[in-house]
């Protein structure tokens, strides 16, 4: 009998713990459906200001994303997504200078360009980790940053390049002129987020966690460390690559420093401040710091400064981005108000004189 | 044939000047693994120190004095107060603390300078004979200054006692702690040498560029690949990659496009990178 009872509780357990994580997935999709219903309804109805602001930070979000997925989940660190990203934006723009304006086509091939560009940064996944990998993430965007200036002809040098076509090579939706494109980027946005939040939930983003963590282990353990590093490398070139191709149609003009190392650094610092190991953090970093660039730009010259007191902030104070720096917040003032809850039972326990056997667990369950 | 050789010795000038911020920043690589964005910024200060000192109305050489000890200094001890307590800390977060670094040295820069560019007079104004050319005599006196300083580093860090621990606390800090050796005494050092290193440069180059608040940034991306192709930490291999690559990067513009041998350059070190990376990596080494 007694054994039987040992047997059930766990079982009993297991099963709280389910229907808990259920129900807490339940509510991040809910939360995470009504925050794209608000994303795609409420700036269209302020007019075309917003949609069209809010539509670079969109753009912007994605290569931080890719840089996210790379640094939180293989922990690489990849300064050269700008060159995923401008070079996708060239193809664009390179192929409708030649004639090439069905959409389809120019999404195909601009995303296949950019995967093409990724996958060198996956050779260099599997030759090298750590600072290696940066180091030559850094030297390869920096060499693409020289291409226009070589192919002067072909890719339009300093004067950079137009995208020919107008509205067809976007589908027909206009970026100045109503919410269409914005719609349009709001739906990519969401595709890649929720691919990347089934990918990160499956048992192969969870290898990839295993992998970020401890990659000695994981090797140990049977997984193929530089298969899944690869993998990873090709998905978030694949996302840093739609944006490229996102930005040649929204601003119809592509130039040389698409490709070049202030873009990339600036992804980079976008997806540490928001938060590597989430999927909303390089989002909100995009949308926070270019927002704040912005604000500063408009309202004092001192933006760079400002800018750089910014990121010492996050250094020292939320080393995890912003999102990780409010979960731990979260934990530290749930586990504070258990404590309380504790020392009051403990408290009342000692007034009534409970006697031992009678003790009542509350808080820290796990 | 004339303009080859002018083109080989603009190459040195710019070697030898590069080879001062690389080595530099290999030094603080070596001992704390730190990549050190700032590391231009440090380089434009010590120009400013110059032009600071020149309209004063004293001379060059004590504007360089006085600018490498005051930016050295200042410059490497508040590295080592912002960096220090990220020592243990992601690779990451220490790239953004130099970073930050960076940004606010500029704006600070734009703010008390104006960004606008500031000419400032070479200490000697003769020129010597090459060929047909007339070359400036204070090109080559910056290279000498160069090898002058380069050559001190490599014997002071072979030789002196304080080279001696920066060597030992950047293979195993634990143990030469063990051992003696005062720890963070040294790792204030390597702060001040490297920010020295990169405000002579500064100081030495400013007649050659003029001042302008973005000056670093475009000598640091040059330093980073010189630390990478020198191997990171090599102070003698990041001396002569350096030198290696302004007179490969000058000789190749008189034949080629320049943005051609830059892609080459670029892609010779990322092999070199490759292969070194299959290797492992050392630490400081002279």
């Amino acid at each position: 009998m007694g054994a039987g009872v040992a047997a059930e509780r766990p079982a009993r357990g297991r099963s709280d713990r389910e229907r808990r994580s259920r129900n807490r997935r339940l509510l991040g999709g809910a939360a995470a459906l009504a925050g794209l219903a608000a994303l795609v309804v409420v700036p269209a109805a302020y007019g075309q200001f917003l949609p069209q602001r809010l539509s670079d930070y969109l753009i912007f979000s994605l290569p931080a994303l890719a840089v996210g997925l790379i640094a939180g989940h293989a922990r690489l660190i990849n300064v050269g997504v700008g060159a995923t990203f401008g070079f996708s934006a060239y193809t664009v723009a390179i192929l409708t200078q030649h004639g090439v304006l069905n959409p389809f086509v120019l999404m195909a091939a601009s995303i296949g360009a950019g995967i093409v560009v990724s996958g060198l940064f996956a050779v260099y996944a599997v030759v090298a980790t750590g600072l290696e990998y940066l180091l030559l993430t850094l030297l390869t965007t920096s060499a693409f940053f020289s291409l226009p200036l070589l192919f002067k002809g072909f890719a339009g040098g300093e004067n950079g390049l137009r995208v020919n076509g107008a509205v067809d090579v976007s589908f027909g939706l206009d970026p100045l002129t109503g919410n269409g494109f914005y719609w349009l980027l709001c739906g990519v946005t969401a595709f890649w987020c929720a691919l990347s939040w089934y990918l990160l939930t499956s048992r192969m983003g969870r290898v990839m966690v295993a992998i970020g963590r401890n990659p000695e282990r994981a090797s140990a353990m049977g997984y193929s460390v530089r298969g899944y590093r690869v993998g990873v490398t090709l998905y978030s070139g694949a996302i840093a690559a739609s944006a490229g191709w996102l930005y040649a149609l929204a601003h119809a003009f592509v130039f040389e420093d698409l490709l070049g190392l202030p873009d990339s650094v600036n992804f980079v610092l976008y997806s540490l401040i928001g938060g590597v190991d989430y999927i909303l953090g390089p989002l909100m970093g995009a949308a926070g710091l270019r927002y704040l660039g912005e604000y500063l730009g408009q309202h004092t010259a001192q933006s760079q400064f400002y800018v750089g007191i910014a990121l010492l902030v996050v250094v020292y104070l939320l080393p995890a981005g912003v999102i990780g720096g409010v979960r731990r917040l979260w934990e530290l003032m749930r586990r504070s108000r258990h404590e309380k809850a504790d020392q009051v039972l403990r408290a009342g326990r000692r007034d009534r004189r409970l006697p031992a056997g009678r003790r009542v667990r509350f808080g820290r369950r796990r | 044939m004339d303009a080859i050789w002018v083109a080989a010795l603009n190459g040195l000038v710019v070697g030898a000047s590069l080879a001062l911020v690389a080595a530099g920043l290999a030094l603080l690589f070596g001992v704390l693994d730190i990549l050190n964005f700032a590391q231009g910024d440090f380089f434009m200060l010590g120009a400013y120190a110059v032009w600071l000192i020149l309209g004063l109305g004293l001379n060059f050489w004590i504007g360089l004095a006085v600018g490498v000890v005051a930016v050295g200094v200042v410059g490497g001890l508040t590295l080592m107060l912002l960096l220090w307590p990220l020592r243990h800390r992601s690779h990451a977060l220490m790239l953004l603390a130099t970073l930050a670094i960076s940004l606010i040295l500029e704006q600070l820069a734009t703010n008390v300078f104006g960004a606008d560019s500031k000419p400032v007079a070479a200490p000697v104004s003769g020129r010597i004979p090459i060929g047909h050319t007339a070359y400036p005599v204070y090109y080559l006196l910056v290279v000498a200054a160069a090898a002058v300083i380069l050559l001190g580093g490599y014997l002071f860090l072979r030789y002196a006692k304080y080279g001696i621990w920066l060597r030992a606390v950047a293979q195993n800090h634990r143990m030469a702690g063990l051992l003696g050796v005062p720890v963070v005494r040294v790792y204030a050092l390597a702060f001040v040498a490297g920010s020295g290193l990169a405000a002579v440069a500064g100081s030495l180059l400013a007649p050659l560029t003029s001042v302008y608040p973005t000056l670093g940034l475009d000598i640091n991306l040059d330093a980073f690949v010189v630390v990478i192709a020198g191997g990171l930490g090599n102070f003698r291999g990041a001396a002569v990659i350096a030198l290696a690559l302004g007179i490969v990067e000058s000789l190749g513009s008189t034949w080629i496009q320049g943005e051609a041998v830059r892609i080459l350059v670029f892609g010779l070190v990322i092999v070199l990178l490759i292969v070194r990376a299959q290797r492992g990596r050392g630490a400081v080494r002279v």
